[in-house]
């Protein structure tokens, strides 16, 4: 059987580098899986539809309908408006700012994508206006928008949580600390190098201003307070309070900022069920082979066998990180997750690391590979916002992964970074 | 030539149409699942907690995931990699997108027909909680993965028609 999986995952890495849709290649593993082994057939539409009828899973489409909702709400501004004042008078300030911006709207959208877009365009102009060069301003916008799925609520860790069968209010809380170090060393290498690029700052604004532009965007801010609070309060799960942050949106959008429209709502909608059908049927195929895996005790036989050539926790996580990153490069951070996790997770446990640090790990992991080519879906985005060729992007994004591989090194040689926050938090 | 024009018509109307009406229903799915999983934490809220929140959420789930699956195949936006692919010679990628639309097809294919067994084996089997059979869980596939053959085999045509394959730029990762 085990020959057979591995016979079986062979071609279906080759169909998925040959361009077939990554959730038709894991469709058809599985039914080559499923019909080759003597096993019925009709396990596939089983399995696919068996792991959407779950209620943690419901936390995606939500996640993803309160971000349509907030970009919709053009919050962006006013948090951009308050970053720029808070932070941008001293040197570097246009490039703090924009990291600080991240940091905060990372507390709102899950995704680094969604950060880069809703943000990038006014964070990169602002940037270039000031004189700075458009593949340093479209640099330090990705890197800084790595931080999205960091800091909670993160859509990819819903999806670790669910397919590792891991807590998503602890994966949540550890990725806080995790995603603030991002934001400083980012912050500490602006500063060590504002001055040889000549990046200026703007006069400071004044405490007047600066206390208008917080009041301006401190009901935005208060949405992860909302998540946040109301999960380890007791009050919500995780879904609920992705739909209580919905609700809190629609609030903003309508009743506080007047925002939004009630014609606006008709795209939002749709534009969220396609997300998250792009998503879901990933995680619907995905289930599918990852029962096969099980029945073929794949993960099982793979587990016992690393931790037996690995000689400690500290060699597996580095190799880990590295087979990470390079997956990273090649493949979309959702479909990457879903192959890895079934091999990967089995392993940490087995070396007596916590599968919610592995969890902080992986995402951030995958999430680099967004920012680097040659299928950096955020390197693209912000790219086509700066105007700057892929090539030249390519190569400026470079000095900005270190303070993020820095940050991802501190993780996983250090557990307390990710996992003392939920310990506290939850007492476990 | 008349006629073929007429029908060429006749067929982007009904596109239009599908897209339209699918479009509707995914929308009305997510409202459906945001209120139902607010009537829960209400209900539980006011102390009266409704019993058959969870699993329907579950149910909607189901189909909002499929119906955003159909969107998603409508407008060609599902996640791959095209990075080998288009290094190719045309011919060659052409070769290879049939190949994979064949693929695409065959899945559909067994999903919707697999699907129908899976209705009628649960067709009997009552949900926990609401006063309907869990066949409905498994009802979203059909569609689904008929939609998914349906697409497949008209990207083949037209691809042995001579259009470009390419479509248009699948959008970026969703999750990432």
């Amino acid at each position: 059987m085990i020959g057979l999986m591995i016979k079986v995952s062979g071609a279906w890495l080759a169909v998925i580098l040959a361009g077939m849709p990554l959730y038709v290649s894991m469709g058809l593993a599985a039914l080559a899986m499923l019909w080759l082994g003597g096993m019925p057939v009709t396990v596939l539409p089983q399995k696919m539809a068996g792991s959407m009828n779950s209620f943690p899973i419901i936390a995606a489409p939500l996640f993803i309908l309160m971000g349509n909702i907030l970009a919709a709400a053009q919050v962006t501004d006013r948090i951009v408006a308050f970053a720029s004042a808070a932070i941008g008078w001293v040197r570097g300030g246009y490039a703090h700012a924009s990291i600080l911006t991240s940091m905060i709207f990372a507390g709102m959208v899950g995704s680094a994508v969604a950060d880069a877009a809703g943000s990038g365009a006014i964070e990169v102009r602002a940037m270039t206006k000031a004189g700075y060069r458009p593949e340093t301003a479209a640099s330090i916008t990705a890197a800084a928008a790595t931080i999205g799925p960091i800091i909670p609520p993160s859509l990819p860790m819903v999806i670790y949580g669910i397919t590792a069968d891991v807590s998503i209010g602890r994966l949540f809380m550890a990725g806080v600390i995790p995603g603030i170090l991002m934001g400083l060393s980012l912050m500490v290498m602006v500063a060590l190098i504002a001055k040889r690029e000549g990046m200026t700052g703007k006069p400071f604004v004044g405490w007047c201003a600066l206390a208008q532009s917080f009041r301006d965007c401190f009901f935005a801010i208060m949405t992860p307070a909302v998540i946040l609070g109301g999960m380890f309060s007791g009050y919500f799960t995780p879904t609920e309070a992705a739909a209580v942050a919905c609700l809190y949106a629609l609030f903003l959008g309508f009743v506080v900022y007047r925002t939004l429209e009630v014609r606006q709502l008709g795209p939002i909608l749709v534009e969220t069920a396609e997300t998250t059908g792009l998503v879901m049927v990933l995680v619907m195929a995905a289930s599918a082979l990852g029962w096969c895996m099980s029945i073929s005790r794949l993960p099982q036989t793979l587990a016992p066998m690393i931790v037996a050539t690995i000689s400690s926790p500290i060699m597996f996580l580095l190799m880990a990180n590295v087979l990470m990153l390079i997956v990273g490069c090649f493949m979309e951070a959702l479909a990457a997750m879903l192959i890895l996790i079934p091999i990967l997770v089995p392993a940490a446990i087995g070396f007596g690391i916590d599968p919610v640090q592995f969890g902080v790990i992986m995402v951030l992991n995958l999430i680099l590979g967004t920012i680097h080519p040659p299928i950096g879906v955020v390197l693209f985005v912000v790219t086509r916002i700066a105007g700057v060729s892929f090539e030249t992007m390519s190569r400026a994004i470079l000095p900005w992964l270190i303070p993020l591989l820095v940050v991802l090194l501190a993780i996983s040689i250090w557990p307390p970074l990710t996992l003392w926050l939920p310990s506290v938090l939850t007492g476990k | 030539m008349q006629t073929k024009e007429l029908a060429r018509s006749s067929a982007q109307q009904a596109s239009a149409s599908l897209d339209h009406a699918l479009h509707i229903v995914a929308g009305v799915l997510v409202v459906a699942l945001l209120s139902t999983v607010t009537a829960g934490i209400v209900s539980r809220g006011v102390r009266h907690p409704l019993s058959w929140t969870d699993e329907l959420s579950g149910f909607l789930m189901v189909w909002l995931a499929c119906a955003g699956w159909m969107i998603a195949t409508r407008r060609n936006a599902h996640i791959r990699i095209r990075f080998f692919q288009d290094l190719l010679p045309d011919t060659a990628r052409r070769g290879f997108e049939v190949l994979i639309q064949v693929g695409v097809a065959l899945l559909g294919t067994i999903v919707a027909w697999k699907s129908i067994h899976l209705m009628q084996t649960n067709s009997d089997v009552e949900a926990v909680s609401l006063p309907i059979a869990t066949a409905w869980m498994y009802v979203p596939l059909f569609p689904a993965g008929v939609l998914t053959a349906m697409q497949a085999l008209s990207e083949i045509m037209a691809i042995l028609k001579g259009r470009d394959t390419r479509g248009p730029t699948p959008m970026p990762g969703p999750v990432a």
